[in-house]
């Protein structure tokens, strides 16, 4: 098998050669300081994973991931920046859909093993983005999608339930338990959850949900704006929107058509949903709350097999 | 800001030395007429009192009111040309008002206030010796300064306040602005000196094969066997690492992560010359 290539696109020279390094004995290492030339090395190439810088003079990296989105859906989208602003993570989340949001400056290892899961996964990935998409999405709806919206004041899922209707069945949970029941219950299309809940921080939940099922789409609907918990939510809970509060109808109508087509894309395509792996969970806390999670649903799981 | 304050007021307590006014005393056998000579001369004007001193040492002073207000009763009772040319003995004010040399206005102030009789002129002494006297006018005057002083340093300590208000949001931005400009150099710094210590352990165990080898093929008891195991082992290393290659490639590297040391270094250079700078400036 050739060996996959990843794409490096920085405004310095240095930390080009300095990345290439790390891959060049295992990767076919393409690279540049121009986002232009880079949009043209993905249109002619086939590219398994791509790391852009977010901040460069001629395009923002995650506007460069979203033009990557189109031309090149397989590839595998990672941000390596030295910024932490709140605007380019928000907008890495929901334009340039990345997988990893890693931080300058940055251990060897850590971004080696990411581009390496990146690799995999994009080549699994390629067999089916050669197929026609668009056939792929028109699979047929099995049963009525579930919508979960995860917030202690009801707003959102009024909302939600406004551009829904009856299309699909719409759960509010108002609390972190009823939350956990929710998802434990049933498996869920979309979830719509705030982050902060009265005190409480919903975020290990939201960071267990692809565990209990790849296909479930996250949709963070927030006041709360910490740009490292974002970046924790994009490595470990791969959330595929965020959306400030209060939220726009139109928005949500718009992200919330667009999770239910790529949940029903993932449930048609399982070889897609290795694309929103999570990372581990890093906060210990957070770590034990999710292992509790999942505990819980599996004694739920044993009763009802029972 | 506090400091500011403080250091100010230091200033301002050092004033009294400032005010003492070295009018020449009189001795106690000064006759009434000379006194009033000295009252109606045009240097002492502003004066309100004379100090009687004595073999340097204070006994009273001649108050300008209680010399007047008796010149008034003598003339009242016909008694002035009789006494015009006695001493002035019987008018002296025996207690007055007398300031060690030490004090501060602050504390001056409050004494002159709580003792003042004929005259708010006081006589400024340094260990019971007479040094000279302070007018009501100069202290007012010095008073009043202080008082604006203590205004101005406040208003200046405000003003402190305020532009580091202002300098607070900027900082802010430009401490953001500086970890960014040293983040990048520190990116390939690290990562390069991280893939210079792997490619260091592996070279290193290169060498020690080739030199294994050279040893045994110099060594004319050593086995076929073992050589040929040992050129079997340095091919397989050769095929994993190109050794050539990744020096050259590491070589440029290096040249890089010096520069980016030397970026930084640089950064920290403007930062301490700002910061020398800044505090000039505050």
């Amino acid at each position: 098998m050739s060996k996959p290539t990843i794409l490096l696109i920085d405004d310095e020279e240095r930390i080009l050669r300095s990345l290439r390094m790390l891959f060049l004995s295992n990767y076919n290492v393409r690279m540049t300081t121009d986002p232009h030339e880079a949009i043209r090395i993905l249109k002619t190439e086939k590219v398994h994973v791509i790391v852009s810088d977010q901040r460069m003079p001629v395009m923002q990296g995650s506007e460069l991931l979203r033009i990557a989105r189109d031309t090149s859906p397989a590839t595998m989208r990672i941000l390596l920046t030295g910024y932490s602003d709140l605007d380019a993570s928000i907008a890495s989340v929901n334009e340039g859909e990345v997988f990893r949001y890693l931080l300058k400056p940055w251990l060897a290892d850590d971004v080696k093993s990411a581009v390496a899961e990146a690799a995999a996964i994009a080549e699994a990935s390629f067999s089916v983005h050669s197929v026609d998409l668009k056939s792929v999405q028109a699979g047929v709806e099995h049963k009525k999608p579930r919508v979960l919206i995860i917030d202690s004041e009801e707003a959102t899922s009024i909302t939600v339930r406004e551009i829904l209707g009856v299309r699909c069945e719409i759960v509010w949970a108002y609390n972190a338990q009823m939350a956990m029941e929710e998802l434990a219950k049933q498996d869920v299309s979309v979830v719509v959850s705030d982050l902060m809940l009265g005190e409480t921080n919903v975020a290990y939940i939201l960071k267990t949900i692809k565990q209990l099922n790849p296909q479930t789409q996250c949709i963070v609907v927030t006041s709360f704006n910490d740009t490292s918990r974002l970046i924790e939510l994009i490595n470990q809970a791969q959330i595929s929107r965020y959306l400030p509060k209060p939220v726009g109808k139109n928005l949500l109508a718009r992200n919330l058509e667009s999770m239910l087509e790529r949940f029903n894309l993932l449930r048609s395509q399982p070889a897609l949903q290795n694309r929103q792996a999570v990372a581990p969970i890093s906060d210990d806390h957070e770590k034990m709350q999710s292992g509790n999670f999942l505990g819980m649903i599996g004694r739920l799981r044993a009763r009802v097999a029972a | 800001m506090q400091n500011a304050c403080v250091m100010g007021m230091d200033v301002l307590l050092r004033e009294i030395p400032g005010l003492i006014n070295s009018i020449e005393p009189i001795a106690s056998d000064h006759t009434v007429v000379e006194v009033a000579e000295l009252f109606l001369s045009r240097v002492y004007v502003d004066v309100l009192c004379l100090p009687v001193v004595e073999n340097g040492r204070l006994i009273g002073v001649i108050s300008r009111h209680r010399f007047l207000d008796m010149y008034l009763k003598d003339m009242y009772l016909k008694q002035f040309a009789h006494r015009q040319h006695r001493s002035i003995r019987n008018y002296i004010n025996e207690t007055p008002l007398s300031v060690e040399l030490t004090q501060s206005l602050a504390d001056a102030a409050v004494y002159v206030a709580e003792n003042i009789s004929d005259s708010p002129d006081f006589v400024i002494t340094r260990h019971g010796k007479y040094l000279g006297i302070v007018t009501v006018k100069d202290f007012l005057r010095a008073i009043d300064a202080r008082r604006g002083a203590s205004r101005a340093a406040l208003d200046g300590a405000c003003l402190q306040i305020r532009s580091a208000q202002q300098i607070a949001v900027p900082l802010g931005q430009m401490v953001a602005g500086v970890a960014h400009e040293i983040n990048a150099p520190l990116g390939y710094v690290q990562n390069n000196v991280t893939i210079g210590q792997a490619l260091f352990s592996q070279v290193h165990e290169m060498i020690a094969g080739y030199e294994a080898l050279v040893d045994n093929l110099l060594d004319e008891h050593a086995s076929s066997d073992e050589i040929s195991r040992q050129m079997q082992q340095i091919t397989r290393m050769r095929s994993a690492l190109n050794a050539q290659e990744m020096l050259g490639e590491m070589q440029s590297l290096m040249t890089d992560s010096l520069y980016g040391i030397g970026r930084i270094s640089e950064l920290v250079q403007n930062l301490k010359t700002f910061s020398r700078s800044a505090a000039v400036a505050i």
